[in-house]
């Protein structure tokens, strides 16, 4: 039988507490699925705006929104085959993120089809909602970029209300979705990469 | 006399039982690879020491088939839980002690 001494049941404790805690598990999927997607919406906006099929502009909200939630279900399941655990920061962060899908679908579907607001108002909305998204990455990953976009998001969101111009709105959305999203998700895709040794 | 110190939990104090209840405690589950491979230990090993875990209760294990092929996936329970927290407390007292008298 195998004799553990004090002292290396302490070791084991250590080694495998620093094995989990290297291990970087979030690669900035979200961050650039959200990117990718809410860009694909405003292009949908954009023609939707130019051909006066304005009936359509939620629905192209909404569409996007169910790709992302079924994206990110199939990536969370390949993950947990891959790496084989669910670890809590990661647990925290898919729960968050899942959490502002739904109230991305509420806030630019639903509220403006009750016309709780104008389509205007949904940009506002969604650089609230990134701002929440990336200010809790941020503090789950303990990395400062993450917070900073969280920020400039914030600042972004009074940027729109103020703006009264579709297109300039369009435009100022477009700078921030790369500012926060598409570059840090980039950043933070290249972080876990050397972090995983791959 | 009786003694100041309570026993260390044998179950817990082995060197595979302790790094999977350490590996556990920081996921909400896992599976029998990940596990294997983080500890690197064979797979009749790695079974036996979960199947002594799961008979104490201090860990769930779950099978069910994905794709036709076979999976297992671990979690730790409540139950486990107390379990080391009690093993951590003793240890910290052990070695403390043992600290103590190396001084003395």
């Amino acid at each position: 039988m195998e004799q553990l001494t004090n002292e290396q049941a302490l070791e084991v404790i250590k080694d495998m507490i620093e094995k989990t805690k290297e291990r970087q598990c979030y690669t900035g999927f979200y961050h650039l699925l959200w990117g990718i997607l809410i860009s694909l919406a405003i292009v949908a906006m954009y023609v939707f705006i130019k051909t006066q099929l304005y009936h359509l502009i939620g629905y192209s909200w909404a569409f996007f929104s169910i790709v992302g939630v079924i994206a990110s279900i199939i990536y969370s399941k390949k993950i947990y085959e891959k790496q084989g655990n669910i670890q809590y920061p990661d647990l925290g962060i898919n729960a968050m993120w899942a959490g502002l899908m739904i109230a991305l679908l509420l806030a630019a579907f639903i509220f403006p089809i009750l016309k709780a607001y104008e389509w205007n108002i949904v940009f506002v909305m969604v650089s609230l909602l990134m701002g929440a998204a990336n200010f809790s990455t941020g503090i789950f990953l303990k990395q400062k970029m993450p917070i900073m976009n969280a920020i400039l998001w914030w600042i972004g969101c009074i940027i729109l209300l103020i703006l009264k111009n579709y297109f300039a709105i369009m435009g100022v959305f477009v700078i921030l979705l790369i500012v926060n999203n598409i570059i840090p998700g980039i950043y933070l895709y290249n972080l876990a990469r050397k972090n995983n040794g791959k | 006399m009786e003694s100041k110190f309570a026993a260390l939990d044998s179950v817990i104090h082995s060197r595979v039982r302790l790094a999977i209840i350490i590996l556990l405690l920081q996921s909400e589950t896992a599976n029998f690879t990940f596990l294997k491979k983080e500890i690197g230990v064979s797979d009749g090993n790695l079974s036996t020491h979960l199947r002594k875990l799961e008979e104490a209760k201090y860990i769930k294990v779950q099978k069910h088939f994905e794709h036709r092929k076979p999976k297992t996936t671990i979690s730790l329970t409540e139950k486990g839980r107390e379990a080391l927290n009690e093993y951590t407390k003793n240890l910290e007292e052990y070695l403390r002690l043992a600290s103590e008298c190396k001084k003395s």
